[in-house]
């Protein structure tokens, strides 16, 4: 798909895709097809050249996306026109005959939200324990998503960007630690980094704070590190657990699951690498000059739900 | 499934990451550990999450604006802003009460009202509230003291902000709202040279009016509040002494405090005295630390005052021990938790012989009122009582304090010297102090009581014939004094800014009746007649032989928007007066 396709167009070919089609939301009374109710929220240039990424609404999510796992992806392609989706990120590639889109909503890696032509700053948003990446900053009453439709607007120059990576509580499957999810943020940030020069802001609520803090911990240990953190602007926390915090009441919930290890080192009485964490991440912070910014809870939540809930 | 309600990160533990320099950057948001990062459409909350990210955006704001170079434009603009430098005002203040005392205000450090303030990102205002005397102000020097230090450029919070202001009702350029903020904003500016931007968006187009005219308020607070909302403005410690002798738009001046707490890193102290006006206004935003609820504090910090005093005393008079305990003991018991107290009746102790002093203890009856009757009896029953009364008077009535050399040639009936005064001046009991060559009250309260209690003593006549007093002894002299070019510059076009004041200053003993002539004669009220202000009268002579005369000391005392003002309000007084005869009147063409 050329990176010239308009929402109109994704919306259009979203609508009418047969593999999307959903049997009972097709038909208007006028007895024409109206395929799915699909909104196209965003649409901004990938950080892979020549791709975009969009983020969709359906009002009824199409069969084949409810049973997308976690892990999965759709990948469709489009010959010229109609087709329809679901409820998440869109990779559009262009290949040579017809666009080929691929569709997931567990928003793993990086989500394009806003990306205005002038940018000269990235903001990264890391979502936190168990949370979605998009739905963890989406209010319940009206759906309000303040990266999305608030932020461009007080920083109109910068390209806003959603970090996801797998860290549920529950039916969790993956083996990774903090070290090595913080790997993985860390190739991502130290490629938007070096890729322009640009400042980088730093947004991470929960877990997600502690991984931005160790991605940055990594990044100033390598070769590189010290003029790459000198490009960071700053850093908004949002109730991140530095000191860890009793996970005595979210143990039970993931018994002994594997991403029981990064629970248990996050536990205020298993602390030595959040203690590391610590020390290093203060070194970080004298060496450079960025702003932090902590917001913390004066709240009391539940806990143990069986929702996501950090 | 739903568990115990807990907080899941505790704000110890989400803060911990911050560098000392930013220990101020931890914000509370009033949601659930998952709610913190959901904000609605209008959430007022997002605001935070704003603020933090403009100043995350704009690098390191607080560094740039601290090495922002003004310019000769900046200069101008900032140096028709200042009325007074609130950091002189304190060393007055302190030095005119004795010199601050740190164990007398080291108790606030402790208590935990002020620790709140000072460590509560949700508690914004703190209304420090007590009587007359109970230290409030040096309290406020001692808490600008403490918070300076952590605000010093070379400290490790270089990015905090600290301005201040001290009313005083008895001086007319720091005792209204508007004087105010200009005191703060002139501080604010001292330390951030950038937001001096603010001042200048406005000052190109009025000028020096801007901080002077009708409007001035409704500027001055709009810059405030944009300054405040700078994003180069680190946490910024606001203070104010004595909202009660702020006693010209007090209701917009609250109202201002208030909305501006809202701002996120912005921490007010304010003082005043238990007025039920100020708590209605502060109740709902504010806490207060009131001095009468935390008494104890308070008696504790006296007593290390008395015994200081005390010491002082025993030192200049060589009192034997068996005296030194007598008023130790006869000033615990009675001071009440009260410093003024407590100074006045060393100051009265000081003039009394080493051997009376033991007779003459119960002389001091505990509370203000009482030992300012005391004063007053004693000052009228001295030989000089009747003169004594009427400096009274027109330190009572005057605009501002006045230099020695005013009170010289504005006292009715009196023609000695200036140095015969000096010595008058000491006679009125303790009620007055001189600092340099200008006498101010010992506090706000001795003006009260004057006011209150002995009005028909020291104003027999009433005040309107004392300002008519002090108008016509204004016109005398300035028709003494004035004359073309009074200080002999030669150049009509010379800058005000390259005038010396010469040695001796002819304009000295002038400068006050030149200000304040008009407004004593408003003042005066039905005791104004219009053999006053008709033709033929004095301030007909006089303007019309010495009005050119009259606006060059103006310009010379730097106080022109004063007299664009007086012409204003005697062109009203004339305009009542005489409306009859006033096709023909000169007077009201000479002012016209």
């Amino acid at each position: 798909m050329p990176p010239s396709f308009d929402k109109a167009q994704l919306a259009d070919a979203l609508r009418h895709h047969p593999t999307l089609l959903c049997p009972n939301a097709t038909t208007g009374r006028d007895g024409r097809d109206r395929g799915n109710d699909v909104q196209v929220d965003t649409l901004a240039p990938d950080l892979e050249p020549l791709e975009q990424v969009a983020t969709v609404r359906f009002l009824t999510l199409p069969s084949p996306l409810q049973t997308l796992g976690s892990k999965c992806q759709l990948t469709i392609d489009i010959p010229v026109a109609p087709d329809d989706p679901p409820v998440g990120a869109k990779r559009k590639r262009s290949s040579s005959q017809a666009v080929r889109l691929t569709i997931d909503d567990h928003f793993y890696g990086t989500t394009v939200l806003h990306s205005p032509s002038d940018h000269d700053i990235d903001v990264l948003a890391v979502s936190g324990l168990g949370s979605h990446a998009f739905g963890s900053f989406v209010h319940k009453q009206d759906g309000h998503m303040w990266l999305r439709d608030r932020l461009p607007q007080h920083a109109p120059t910068a390209r806003v960007i959603l970090y996801g990576y797998e860290s549920g509580l529950q039916r969790g499957t993956s083996f990774a630690h903090l070290g090595d999810l913080a790997s993985s943020l860390r190739i991502t940030m130290k490629r938007l980094l070096q890729s322009a020069k640009r400042r980088l802001v730093l947004i991470g609520h929960s877990l997600g704070g502690l991984l931005v803090k160790e991605a940055l911990v990594q990044i100033a240990e390598s070769d590189s590190g010290s003029s790459l953190t000198g490009l960071i602007s700053g850093i908004l926390f949002f109730g991140v657990p530095n000191d860890g915090i009793d996970m005595a009441s979210l143990i039970p919930m993931v018994n002994d699951q594997p991403n029981r290890f990064l629970l248990e080192s996050l536990n205020a009485m298993n602390s030595q690498i959040l203690d590391r964490q610590k020390r290093d991440f203060s070194t970080v912070v004298t060496r450079a000059s960025f702003d932090i910014f902590c917001f913390f809870e004066t709240e009391l939540s539940p806990t143990a739900a069986k929702v996501s809930m950090i | 499934m739903t568990g115990r309600l807990e907080c899941l990160v505790s704000r110890p533990s989400a803060t911990s990451c911050l560098p000392s320099r930013a220990a101020n950057h931890a914000i509370p948001i009033p949601r659930t550990h998952s709610d913190l990062v959901k904000f609605a459409r209008h959430d007022t909350e997002y605001g935070k999450v704003i603020f933090a990210l403009e100043k995350v955006l704009q690098g390191s704001p607080t560094h740039r604006s601290c090495v922002y170079k003004m310019g000769e434009k900046d200069l101008e603009c900032v140096k028709d802003l200042r009325t007074t430098d609130p950091w002189l005002d304190k060393r007055r203040i302190e030095e005119t009460k004795g010199g601050l005392l740190k164990d007398s205000y080291l108790w606030i450090l402790d208590n935990l009202d002020f620790q709140r303030w000072r460590d509560d990102e949700a508690s914004r205002l703190l209304w420090i509230r007590g009587d007359p005397g109970k230290g409030k102000t040096m309290l406020l020097c001692g808490i600008i003291d403490e918070l300076n230090h952590t605000a010093r450029p070379e400290a490790q919070t270089a990015n905090t902000v600290l301005s201040f202001f001290f009313c005083q009702a008895t001086d007319a350029r720091i005792n209204h709202a508007t004087a105010v903020l200009r005191g703060l904003i002139y501080l604010l500016v001292k330390q951030r040279p950038a937001l001096v931007s603010h001042l200048r968006e406005k000052y190109e187009h009025a000028g020096k009016r801007l901080f002077e005219d009708v409007n001035a308020w409704t500027a001055l607070s709009d810059i405030f509040t944009n300054m405040l909302l700078d994003p180069a403005m680190g946490p910024t410690y606001l203070m104010i002494d004595a909202l009660d002798e702020c006693t010209r738009d007090l209701p917009q001046l609250l109202d201002l405090i208030v909305r501006s707490s809202a701002a996120l890193h912005v921490k007010w102290i304010v003082s005043s005295r238990n007025w039920r006006q100020i708590e209605g206004q502060l109740r709902t935003t504010g806490h207060s630390c009131s001095l009468e609820l935390n008494a104890e504090s308070v008696s504790a910090a006296v007593d290390v005052y008395i015994r200081q005093k005390v010491i002082q005393l025993t030192q200049e008079k060589i009192y034997d021990a068996r005296t030194q305990d007598a008023i130790q003991q006869h000033l615990s018991s009675n001071a009440h938790g009260t410093f003024l107290w407590v100074a006045l009746v060393c100051e009265r102790l000081r003039h009394i012989s080493r051997y009376s002093t033991l007779k003459r203890l119960d002389d001091f009856p505990p509370g203000l009122d009482a030992i300012y009757n005391r004063m007053m009896v004693q000052t009228c029953e001295s030989d000089e009582g009747d003169l004594c009364r009427r400096i009274l008077a027109l330190a009572v009535i005057a605009y501002r304090p006045l230099l020695i050399e005013e009170f010289a040639s504005l006292v009715e009936t009196f023609d000695g010297a200036s140095e015969d005064l000096d010595e008058l001046v000491d006679l009125c009991g303790s009620f007055l102090t001189r600092r340099d060559d200008t006498v101010y009250f010992v506090h706000q309260s001795a003006k009260d009581f004057l006011l209150e209690n002995q009005s028909h003593d020291i104003f027999p006549s009433g005040t309107g014939e004392a300002h008519h007093t002090v108008f016509s002894k204004s016109l005398e002299v300035l028709k003494r004094t004035l004359r073309r070019d009074i200080y002999g510059l030669c150049d009509p076009g010379f800058s005000i800014d390259q005038v010396v004041q010469p040695r001796p200053d002819e304009l000295a003993s002038a400068r006050y009746s030149c200000i304040f002539w008009v407004d004593h004669l408003v003042a005066a009220g039905s005791s104004v007649k219009s053999k006053d202000v008709e033709d033929g009268s004095d301030v007909h002579t006089f303007l019309s032989q010495k009005y050119l005369n009259w606006l060059e000391a103006l310009s010379l005392a730097r106080a022109m928007p004063n007299g664009v003002l007086a012409v204003d309000k005697l062109r009203g007084l004339v305009q009542v007066r005489l409306r009859a005869s006033l096709p023909s009147n000169t007077l009201t063409e000479a002012i016209g």
